[in-house]
């Protein structure tokens, strides 16, 4: 080049090279810029994920650790042997957790508390403390038919209702098997504080454990009626003539199998802050002025699947971790058109500038001779873990809500990139992240028969990375909203 | 959008006009703030300052003269400022011990403006800031002693022997070619 060293061709010929280089910041630069300005960005989402955690630890922590004025482990009371009269085949479930609860819940249900009538409070102690018992001793029944004290027909709604909405009683009622209700409140006679307990179990008996039985007469067939609170005294199993008493327990099986598929419907959502778009009117460097890319792109959502199997490992009652294995198909349309063969730019930025791709197409956005719909598809594996809390339960139906993060890698896809002009798009070669993380909430419903539990509800998923490679300036995020059935099946 | 949309909505602390004007002016303003730093990472931090200056003082900007030379002048100023915190000056003030620069790193072959600054910010940092101040950014001696704290007179000095120094190196870089020798006719005869 000409030496330009004379005193005016010196600084001119500095200013015009430096005029022409360009250098890209980074994007922390902008973001400074911004939390200097506006302060920094609220994020409501981390708020509301911190508000759940706290939640979901104070439930989790109340479950496995209840309340103790209600199951204080320490009571004891006299350990009296079975009566004679009940057979041993009355057979005590979980004695000592029962047993210790029920002196406490019966003096709490006739405390005054409750806000009823002393006898109501007996009685009403009475029949909840018979029920429990019935449930919690093999081969015990409840005898609904009172024997002679206990009257039908008296109505005593107010108290009931005083009853039924008593926080006291709300503690008690979940550890026994049944609620009380409204007919058996009935049952129970408004006055008469004094009268004893007359509420009775039906036990077997045996008959004559020594003595040879009538031919007609089967060992330990009669039964009688004992009153519960006899039942009451029994703190640990104890031998009677010679045979134990085996306490029984029921442990349920914390392992589970599932099996679910989710038919969805998915979105997509494009975010760009970086568009750029090529003026003619400054040579080889662009202006560059932004634009609004959804504005310029019609989709259409395709329905999905999403199908897997997962492993279930119940903490508690309430709560379950799980993880498993599972493919999930997503798909959208986009309208276009078909064109004559064209090139079409693509502007990637690396973050040290602008790299240019150009490639032929005759897909257009705008006009052509025929409309097309181009089909963007994907299959990806996915390593989904998470947990279901049980947040209300009746019977056999129960009502959950869950969420869950999963790791996924792309088998396979067919997508299309739109230029830097929004003119055409270009089949997407190379650009696809393989690897990928969804977010995914549920609710949803279960029924229960035996081991197998059905549920069915809504599942929202949402795909936290851009579906393209950093380089490529529009950020694609992929929504589905389905409706996800499955099958568990409780391991023993 | 204009600068004039863009003005007015900077003045209305809107996010989005904020977002245009940077978009617009940081790959510029970037490569004067490349001129002015030891380092890329420096040049970054002199332009998020710069760029903070122009939308909080963006109220003093009164439709005199171009919006880019104003925002220029915000972001030089900040490059200075920024120089003379670090006390970076002090690295060059003594010219007995200035020499020529030598080569540290090779330039990767790429545009031959890029070549040019690259060669800018071999010098030592005293020199290239007068000689950018001076022949790129149209500060007079006086003015730069007066931003930079030194006299005009040594303003002059580093000028001059910034120019030879970038000269010497432009030229052992094949960038530019060597100078002729003007021939003295009536000499020679």
């Amino acid at each position: 080049m000409k030496h330009p060293f004379d005193l005016d061709d010196f600084e001119s010929f500095l200013s015009e090279q430096s005029e022409k280089l360009r250098m890209y910041p980074e994007d922390k630069v902008w973001r400074n810029i911004q939390q200097s300005l506006h302060g920094k960005d609220r994020w409501p989402a981390l708020t509301f994920a911190a508000f759940l955690t706290g939640a979901f630890i104070t439930v989790l922590l109340f479950l496995t650790h209840p309340a103790k004025e209600l199951l204080n482990p320490n009571t004891s009371f006299a350990t009296n042997r079975l009566p004679d009269v009940i057979s041993p085949d009355v057979k005590l479930l979980n004695p000592i957790s029962i047993v210790d609860k029920l002196p406490y819940a019966v003096d709490a249900i006739q405390s005054d508390a409750f806000h009823t009538s002393a006898s109501a409070s007996k009685k009403i102690a009475d029949i909840v403390l018979v029920k429990t018992l019935a449930t919690n001793y093999e081969n015990v029944s409840f005898q609904e038919d009172a024997p002679v004290g206990l009257e039908t027909g008296v109505e005593v709604l107010d108290d009931f209702q005083v009853m039924e909405s008593s926080p006291a009683l709300a503690k008690i009622i979940p550890i026994f098997p049944a609620s009380l209700t409204r007919s058996e409140f009935q049952k129970i006679p408004d006055e008469d504080a004094s009268a004893p307990s007359t509420a009775y179990m039906e036990v077997p008996v045996l008959t004559n454990s020594l003595a040879p039985l009538p031919a007609s007469q089967e060992k330990g067939v009669s039964s009688t009626t004992v009153p519960a609170r006899q039942l009451l005294s029994i703190q640990e199993p104890e031998k009677v003539n010679g045979r134990a008493l085996q306490p029984k327990t029921i442990k349920p099986g914390r392992w589970a199998l599932q099996f679910y598929a989710t038919p969805s419907v998915s979105y997509r959502h494009l975010i760009d802050d970086k568009r750029k778009v090529l003026d003619q009117g400054s040579g080889p460097y662009a202006l560059f002025i932004t634009q609004e890319v959804n504005a310029f792109v019609r989709q259409k959502p395709k329905l999905g699947l999403e199908a897997g199997a997962a492993v279930l490992y119940s903490l508690s009652d309430n709560f379950r971790i799980k993880t498993g294995l599972q493919l999930n198909y997503r798909q959208f349309g986009i309208s276009a058109y078909n064109t004559i063969t064209e090139p079409a730019r693509i502007d990637l930025d690396n973050g040290y500038g602008i790299r240019s791709m150009v490639q032929l197409t005759n897909i257009s956005n705008q006009s052509g001779y025929r409309e097309v719909e181009l089909n963007n598809h994907f299959l990806q594996l996915a390593l989904p873990i998470g947990f279901d809390l049980k947040i209300a339960e009746a019977k056999k139906v129960a009502f959950f809500v869950a969420a869950s993060g999963q790791l996924t890698y792309q088998l396979k896809s067919n997508s299309y990139l739109i230029s830097a002009d929004f003119k055409n798009f270009i089949k997407n070669t190379d650009l696809d992240r393989k690897v990928n993380f969804n977010t995914a909430v549920e609710a949803f419903v279960t029924f229960k028969t035996g081991d197998i539990m059905w549920q069915a509800g809504p599942q929202i998923r949402y795909q936290l990375l851009p579906g393209s490679k950093s380089s490529y300036p529009i950020r694609e995020h992929l929504m589905d909203y389905g409706m996800k059935v499955g099958i568990t099946k409780t391991l023993k | 959008m204009n600068d004039a949309i863009i003005i007015e909505g900077c003045l209305s602390n809107s996010p989005v006009a904020q977002r245009e004007l940077y978009s617009r002016y940081s790959p510029k303003m970037l490569s004067v703030c490349f001129r002015f730093a030891s380092s890329r990472e420096d040049a970054e931090d002199m332009l998020q300052e710069g760029f903070i200056k122009v939308f909080t003082q963006m109220q003093s900007f009164q439709n005199k003269g171009a919006f880019e030379g104003w925002i220029r002048k915000i972001i030089v100023h900040t490059c200075i400022n920024v120089l003379k915190r670090n006390k970076k000056f002090n690295q060059s003030v003594d010219l007995e011990e200035a020499d020529f620069a030598t080569v540290r790193e090779a330039i990767p072959s790429i545009m031959q403006a890029k070549q040019v600054v690259e060669c800018i910010r071999l010098l030592p940092i005293g020199y290239r800031t007068v000689l950018n101040l001076f022949a790129i950014e149209g500060f007079s001696h006086r003015e730069i002693s007066e931003l930079m704290g030194i006299e005009e007179s040594t303003s002059r000095s580093q000028y001059t022997r910034a120019k030879s120094m970038l000269e010497h190196i432009l030229i052992s870089r094949k960038i530019i070619d060597k100078k002729e020798p003007k021939t003295n006719l009536i000499a020679a005869m």
